[in-house]
């Protein structure tokens, strides 16, 4: 076999493209077929996670500032806000943007969510920016092939404002929301990247419209939400689905401690078995069944459009009023304490939602 | 620390061609081959053959440990230094140095050398990363024909 870079042992040779940073995968396959193959193999990725190579990616949906309205300070102006992916790297305190999905060039669809399983980042549903209708689409990019491919649709008629969550190896799951009737739903279903392929998932126990969905200790959980009935009346409680009887367990009636939007809650990263969210200005994490506060979210960010959470860090992202810029701050999980994140201004348009990756 | 149990005050290195070098135990520290050699001596010197470390790549070795071995120096300064190290290298230098640190068992130095060659892939079009690594393209016309269309920026 061909050395991968000449005059190198084979783990020598390793030990260096393993520190290549994550946008030089297209370029690294392209050098040759050796390095092509290495790049690919599991056990690369695997040496690049365990020896602390792999970046930690924050991916946003965030709205485009118009260089001549940012002078204010304020996106007030903006009536139809154009959506991005943006890309923020926390260890190097880096923002990029990412390319936009094909036919999508004048943004992404407003509202669309996003989960990532392995080096795939999924664009799901959301309106069409051009007719405002509910769109069921699937968008995949490739962190390796820094390309975009189309996935099948959501099937099972129009879907906004449902949860989704991966269990960021292989499946994304999608449950509740709404119709384009704005009827609430108890649907769900799971999609496998991979194969591109939709599987239903039986009916949850309510109807949950604007409800939100994690995945902790191999559990899928819906949390939270409203039924038609009681239209922005958010629930406290939440329920998880069992893979191995393949039905939704028994109602966790108070899983959240107040009935508020559950958008903020979110999964801890890898290692993290925690769930995060903010609520009442403070941000809270869960401990056994019980919510405790872990510290007040700044006073800059009265509302809080994000969190994300990594290994050993919560980022939120949130701006100080409707139509303000926006900001980040990072709360660091051993020291208790917030950091301010360093914006540029063309990375303070308003975050719809986000999603953490580690490549 | 098993430099501090050895009695040993100076170390005498001697490159592959045959150059010689006096170090104090603490330059060596980070050289775990050096450092197991020594730590079963019992004596005030000791001469260690290196017979796979040419003369100018230890002496680059050694400035590299004497600057990191400093307390003296702040982390700025370390820092100031390890850019310049790595400026003035050559491509072949850094190579034959990740050997050197492979071979002396110098993790850190190891690390830090394989994140400079690394650096040479960043930003850089494929042309200029084969060119560098002096690899030949094994790809079929046509596939080589699809990669650039594919990855048309990457080729710039």
């Amino acid at each position: 076999m061909m050395e991968l870079i000449s005059g190198l042992p084979e783990d020598l040779a390793r030990d260096c493209l393993i520190r290549v940073s994550y946008q030089q995968f297209p370029t690294v396959a392209s050098v040759c077929k050796g390095w092509k193959t290495e790049i690919l193999t599991p056990e690369y990725h695997r040496q690049r996670r365990r020896t602390g190579q792999a970046q930690k990616v924050l991916v946003m949906v965030q709205a485009r500032i118009e260089p001549d309205k940012s002078e204010t300070g304020s996106t007030k102006r903006l009536t139809n806000p154009v959506y991005r992916l943006s890309v923020f790297e926390p260890e190097k305190s880096t923002w990029s943007e990412l390319p936009a999905p094909p036919g999508y060039s004048s943004g992404l669809p407003v509202m669309c969510q996003l989960a990532c399983v392995g080096y795939d980042l999924v664009v799901l549903g959301g309106l069409d920016p051009d007719t405002w209708k509910a769109s069921n689409s699937v968008f995949v990019y490739n962190f390796l092939s820094a390309k975009w491919r189309c996935g099948t649709q959501m099937p099972g008629g129009s879907r906004m404002f449902f949860g989704c969550a991966s269990d960021a190896r292989r499946m994304i799951f999608v449950a509740g929301g709404h119709d384009d009737e704005k009827n609430a739903l108890r649907s769900a279903l799971m999609y496998d990247v991979a194969v591109d392929e939709w599987v239903e998932l039986p009916e949850m126990s309510s109807e949950r419209d604007e409800c939100k969905a994690v995945f902790r200790r191999g559990r899928f959980i819906v949390v939270g939400g409203y039924t038609t009935e009681n239209q922005g009346r958010f629930e406290k409680s939440a329920e998880v689905f069992d893979f191995v009887t393949w039905k939704w367990g028994q109602v966790e009636k108070e899983f959240l401690d107040c009935a508020t939007c559950p958008m903020t809650l979110v999964n801890g990263g890898d290692c993290d078995e925690s769930v995060y969210m903010c609520c009442g200005g403070e941000l809270v994490t869960m401990r056994g069944h019980t919510w405790q506060k872990m510290g007040k979210v700044p006073d800059e960010i009265r509302n809080v459009a994000y969190v994300g959470a990594f290994g050993g860090a919560v980022v939120v992202i949130g701006s100080n009023g409707y139509g303000e810029v926006h900001m980040g701050y990072v709360f660091d999980l051993r020291s208790y304490k917030w950091r301010k994140l360093d914006c540029p201004k063309g990375f303070t348009g308003h975050v719809q939602t986000g999603c953490v990756l580690e490549i | 620390m098993a430099a501090e149990k050895s009695s040993i005050k100076i170390i005498t290195l001697i490159a592959a061609d045959g150059s010689v070098f006096e170090v104090e135990p603490n330059i060596v520290k980070e050289m775990k081959t050096v450092q197991s050699y020594i730590d079963e001596l019992d004596q005030n010197t000791v001469s260690i053959p290196l017979p796979n470390v040419f003369g100018n790549d230890l002496a680059m070795i050694i400035e590299y440990c004497k600057k990191h071995a400093s307390e003296e120096e702040t982390k700025e300064a370390k820092e100031e230094f390890d850019f310049e190290f790595v400026k003035r290298m050559k491509s072949d230098d850094k190579l034959r140095l990740l050997q050197a640190a492979s071979y002396l068992n110098m993790e850190s130095f190891l690390q830090f050398m394989a994140k400079a060659i690394a650096a040479e892939i960043e930003n850089q079009s494929v042309e200029f990363v084969r060119d560098y690594f002096q690899i030949e393209s094994d790809f079929t016309p046509e596939e080589e024909a699809e990669l650039r269309k594919e990855n048309e920026w990457a080729f710039k």
